[in-house]
């Protein structure tokens, strides 16, 4: 027996450890060597036999081998093991190119995130966001907004009318004379929501988004009321060198009054069917609340000024998105609404 | 309104081009609407003179004409038109004339050579009411082009007048704002005086006709002219004609043309009667009661008593400031006319025209105001104009309006434009708007002229600086405010609409207004306004909830072969008493979008229900309860009702199969109803739980309970055995099958136990679980089950 361990021995079990391709004949080889009854198991007991000079030398050359033998069989081991691990990770493979399981995406309406944008637009600026009824009095939509019977104001607005007399708020500007009512200066709101006028046409709907802002402060001017636009209409359409130009107009409620256009986004200033070649599309209304608007609501005029503007939402929603026809928001089709998911 | 720039500058001194004046008068609030020329395009039109007529030999509608169309040369041209004679001045398109819808050629028609044609109005784009061809003034310069002699040239301004500014509808009023800018100079016309003295309430013609304004009408009638005509006028001149159209007129006849000029050049509306036909005398008054107008548009119109008319012996003759009656009207036959030149206040006149169904020029200027010193002076330089003869006139007063001066602050016109207004510049432009001017102390007194009577306060003096200095010469600067913490409400509502996104829902916006058919099938016995007047029948009440239009969404979807829908919409819904916010969401097809991983499994209640339990599950800190419900428009066995406590906060089902059907669903389509105006109440904060330490203990106990009793029966039971070491219950199974006992059903009951201060003993949790099964025993009969 003495032979099998012969310092030849290391490189024969190198070589077989080599060939084997299965981890229980590694542990055969493991135990043929090193078990218990192993080779050199064996000869380290034998080693008691010899006298002490001999046994040193033999015993060291012994331990080399076994350890040897030993970091091959790890080696091997290993290497075996990671190949297993491999295969098993090759069988487990998926086509990772198959869709993901999917709830379905859904989507907020393209109105609904502009309303979204520019409620978060002007709460950031410190506006409180309000809310009005929109089943309103006459008092409320007409004649506290300085709008009286008859006046030919009244004819911009083609009003439904409730059988009980209310009407559908023709304007989100009612909301303005309700926050008034239990709100005192300074104070910074904007009003959104539905609005309704008798209109029926390729470029009307009978009901529509409105966005109102109302700013009462000491020492708000016209200046302030053109600097806040501005920079919300850049912002808006995303580019700080937007041309916004104010145009004075008329609204009952507020003096002076303006209408607002912005250099057309569509043709940038060139002339096209959107803008009727004018290189402008009006955008929004505005001006300084009309001191008979403040002195209804028992506003201090000499210590309080401010403005208001007000916005058609789909309209800035079909120049945002380049969107061609305004009946296609309230037609809900599932595909136009998915384009905006 | 429509400005044409060559009548613009008989009032108006300047040479800026018409793209700069377009720009100027949109800046100044006189929007324009429109730039176009006067005419379209053509050429090779001359004017002509006709020398002979003669019959065409072989055509009896047929006339042949010798034309001269100068430069010596005579052509012969073959024309139709019954107004052809000798003599006259045309407009003769020459071979190789382009018109805006054909192209002239020499040609020879039934065997006559015919070298132009001889052009109507309407040929040349020029449409101004005639019939036949157009004929000129006998003084038209023979063989000079049509355009430049008409000036067809000229540019068209269309301007959209806000209901505030009644001076500008003229285009006397719209030169004078324009001079104000610093675009011209203006030239204001000179009127001429009345040689008679105005008498208040009543006056007399020398002919004896009495004119009167009755007290109750004088607010409304500040002053009336009468004036007789004994001649009518002729034909209006070329210039005059092209004007009248230019501003957007036909032309009907001479008298009634020349006071539609003269509305549009001055603003002031004026009133033509035959004089022989007015009976007894002209009496301004309000209408009474059941009187009627027979209009000049054909109509009978309804008085009521708020209406102002112009009556004379037999009743209404006018409709002040609106429209005139047939009974009195100009015709051929009128050899005297009775002129009407007055001021109506605005307030008489609005609404009227409007409720009547009627659009008049004279109504939309009064409605806006007009100058209530002008109606006189127009009407005696009109009288000049047209070279009638005036044989008496006589003036009753009413009550003008009184004009008072308003204080204008420097320092108040500062804080509104954010800008000080040199002194000089606010005296220059409010003087170019025709108002006085003195100062008190650093103050002026502004005194607004009669054809301003909208400047009542001090924020319309400053206006019109604003707008005569130009918004875009006034600054510009971000608002400085004082930090206030508001409340936040969007947060729940941003945080649903997420949620429903994320869930697959689509967003949608229906009306608020549906047909009342649908209303009732959805919503039967539920009052909701009605609307007056809308826009059509199936858009007539107010919405009572939102399922109808998430149905018709899912209609119209469906019929584009969309087979998988989910939809939401948040907005009111209407009772008569109510308007609330609702959330309301529908769906149809399968649970899951088609996928390669699982088959197609239809969506059933417990789908809708989950999605319905994640929006609740926004407020952890509430607890909610279904129960069954009947709704008329849901399935009777797959609907329920939503409890928070003791209110309902909504429901959600099956949509009725019958209702379903009509609407040719065969499928199920399932919806749900939130009210958010009580789900978005304050919410409260959530109380901490303190976590235990020690281990929890599961026990899964399978119960035979009876058939009606629910589930949820069985948790309330459970929540209500007030247990302090039960942290959890849930349902893991629910099975029905032949092995049971008839009425019986299975229901797995899943329990979990914790100790706050200890661990659980296996006695103690044994001892719990007894406690809980004879509560639920006390409520029916229930086993456990081997």
């Amino acid at each position: 027996m003495e032979n099998a361990v012969s310092p030849a021995s290391v490189a024969e079990v190198a070589e077989a450890i080599a060939k084997i391709q299965q981890l229980a004949e590694l542990e055969q080889l493991r135990v043929q060597w090193l078990g218990k009854k192993g080779h050199l198991t064996r000869a380290m007991q034998g080693l008691g036999a010899l006298d002490p000079e001999q046994r040193r030398a033999r015993g060291a050359e012994l331990n080399a081998q076994k350890e040897a033998i030993q970091q091959l069989l790890e080696q091997r081991r290993a290497q075996l093991e990671n190949e297993l691990l491999q295969q098993r990770l090759a069988s487990e493979s998926v086509d990772v190119t198959l869709p993901g399981r999917d709830a379905g995406r859904g989507s907020l309406h393209p109105v609904r995130q502009t309303l979204n944008w520019i409620e978060d637009y002007f709460s950031r600026l410190g506006f409180e966001v309000a809310d009005g009824p929109e089943l309103e009095d006459d008092f409320h939509n007409f004649t506290a907004l300085n709008i009286p019977e008859d006046h030919p104001a009244r004819a911009m607005h083609d009003t439904f009318y409730l059988q009980d007399g209310r009407v559908l708020r023709t304007h989100t500007s009612p909301v303005q004379i309700r926050y008034l009512e239990t709100h005192q200066p300074p104070l910074r709101m904007i009003a959104t929501g539905r609005v309704y006028r008798r209109d029926s046409d390729i470029t009307h709907t009978p009901m529509f988004h409105q966005v109102e802002g109302l700013y009462l402060d000491e020492g708000a001017s016209f200046a302030d009321l053109r600097g806040l636009l501005a920079d919300f209409l850049q912002e808006f359409f995303d580019n700080s060198a937007l041309p916004v130009r104010f145009r004075p107009s008329y609204f009952p409620f507020t003096e002076p009054s303006a209408e607002v256009d912005v250099g057309c986004v569509i043709c940038h200033g060139k002339g096209c069917r959107v803008c009727k070649d004018t290189g402008w599309l009006e955008v929004l209304g505005c001006g300084m609340v009309h001191p008979a608007v403040l002195s209804s609501a028992a506003v201090d005029q000499e210590r309080f000024a401010g403005f208001a503007f007000g916005l058609g939402v789909e309209r800035l929603t079909m120049l945002r998105y380049g969107i061609n026809d305004l009946r296609l928001f309230f037609e809900n089709d599932l595909r136009f609404l998915r384009e905006f998911a | 309104m429509r400005v044409a720039l060559e009548w613009l500058r008989d009032y108006l001194d300047t040479e800026r081009p018409a793209a700069e004046l377009a720009d100027i008068l949109s800046m100044i609030g006189l929007e324009v609407e429109a730039v176009e020329a006067a005419a379209p395009d053509f050429s090779g039109v001359l004017v002509g003179h006709v020398q002979r007529v003669w019959a065409h030999p072989a055509a009896d509608k047929l006339r042949v004409a010798e034309v001269d169309v100068g430069g010596g040369n005579n052509c012969q041209i073959v024309c139709g038109a019954a107004n052809l004679r000798e003599g006259m001045r045309v407009a003769a398109a020459l071979p190789g004339a382009a018109l805006p819808h054909m192209e002239i050629a020499e040609a020879e028609l039934r065997g006559v050579r015919s070298a132009g044609m001889l052009c109507s109005a309407a040929e040349l784009g020029i449409d101004d009411g005639s019939s036949g061809i157009l004929e000129l003034d006998a003084d038209a310069p023979v063989g000079m082009d049509l355009r430049g002699y008409l000036r067809l040239d000229d540019p068209v301004f269309t301007l959209g007048i806000t209901p505030n500014r009644g001076d500008a509808f003229s285009i006397l009023g719209v030169a004078r704002d324009l001079a104000a800018r610093g675009a011209g100079r203006f030239r204001a016309p000179t009127l001429p005086a009345a040689s008679w003295t105005p008498h208040t309430g009543r006056a007399q013609l020398a002919n004896s006709l009495p004119i009167r304004i009755t007290d109750a009408a004088r607010d409304a009638c500040g002053n009336y002219s009468a004036l007789q005509l004994d001649t009518l006028p002729q034909r209006l001149p070329d210039r005059w004609r092209e004007r009248l159209r230019r501003g957007g007129q036909k032309s009907i006849a001479p008298m009634v043309d020349w006071l539609n000029v003269w509305m549009l050049a001055l603003g002031q509306p004026m009133h033509a009667f035959d004089a022989e036909k007015i009976q007894g005398g002209i009496e301004v008054r309000w209408a009474r009661s059941g009187e009627m107008l027979d209009a000049l548009d054909g109509r009978d119109l309804h008085l009521n008593e708020d209406m102002l008319v112009i009556a004379d012996a037999s009743g209404p003759v006018a409709l002040a400031g609106i429209i005139g009656g047939r009974r009195t009207a100009v015709s051929t036959s009128t050899r005297s006319v009775l002129l009407e030149a007055a001021y109506f206040a605005a307030r008489a006149v609005q609404g009227r025209a409007r409720r009547l169904g009627l659009q008049t020029e004279a109504a939309q200027r009064y409605e806006r105001g007009v100058d209530f010193r002008l109606a006189l002076p127009a009407a005696l330089a009109l009288v000049e104009q047209c070279g009638v003869r005036c044989a008496a006139g006589a003036t009753a007063l009413g009550t003008e309006p009184t004009l008072s001066e308003i204080r204008l602050r420097p320092q108040r016109i500062a804080r509104v434009l954010g800008t000080m207004i040199a002194a000089e510049t606010v005296v220059q432009q409010l003087q170019a708007l025709g108002c006085g001017l003195r100062t008190e102390g650093e103050d002026y007194l502004v005194l607004p002229p009669s054809h301003r009577y909208d400047l009542r306060i001090e924020a319309d003096l400053i206006e019109e600086l604003g707008r005569l200095t130009g918004y875009e010469n006034l600054p510009t600067r971000r608002p400085q405010a004082v930090l206030r913490p508001l409340r936040t409400t969007g947060g729940y509502r941003h945080a649903l609409m997420a949620l429903l996104s994320a869930r697959g829902y689509s967003e949608i916006i229906s009306y608020s207004f549906i047909a009342p058919e649908l209303q009732a099938q959805f919503y039967p016995g539920v009052e909701s306004p009605v609307l007056q007047n809308p826009i059509s029948a199936d858009m007539a009440v107010m919405r009572a909830g939102i399922w109808p239009g998430l149905m018709q969404a899912l209609h119209f979807n469906r019929n584009r072969q969309q087979d998988r829908q989910r939809f939401f919409e948040i907005g009111r819904v209407f009772t008569d008493q109510t308007q609330r916010l609702q959330l309301a969401g529908a769906m149809l097809g399968a649970a899951k979008a088609e996928s390669w991983l699982e088959k197609a499994r239809a969506s059933d209640f417990f789908d809708l229900k989950g999605d319905v339990e994640a929006l609740l599950g926004l407020w952890p800190q509430r607890c909610f309860r279904f129960a069954k419900v009947a709704d008329p428009a849901l399935h009777p066995g797959q609907s329920a009702e939503i409890f928070w406590g003791e209110r309902a906060v909504g429901r959600l089902g099956a949509l009725h199969p019958q209702l379903a059907e009509r609407y040719d669903f065969t499928e199920s389509i399932w919806l749900f109803a939130l009210d958010l105006e009580i789900l978005l109440e304050a919410s409260e904060l959530p109380r901490f739980q303190p976590l235990s330490p020690f281990p929890s203990v599961r026990r899964d106990l399978a119960l035979l309970v009876p058939e009606a009793l629910t589930a949820g029966d069985v948790l309330a039971v459970l929540a209500g055995a007030e247990s302090s070491i039960l942290q959890e219950v849930s349902v893991f199974d629910r099975y029905i099958g032949k092995s049971l006992p008839e009425g019986q059903v299975g229901l797995g009951i899943r329990l979990q136990f914790q100790g706050q201060t200890s661990t659980l003993t296996e006695a103690q949790v044994q001892e719990e679980v007894d406690r809980l099964l004879r509560a639920l025993q006390q409520v029916a009969p229930i086993a456990l089950r081997n």
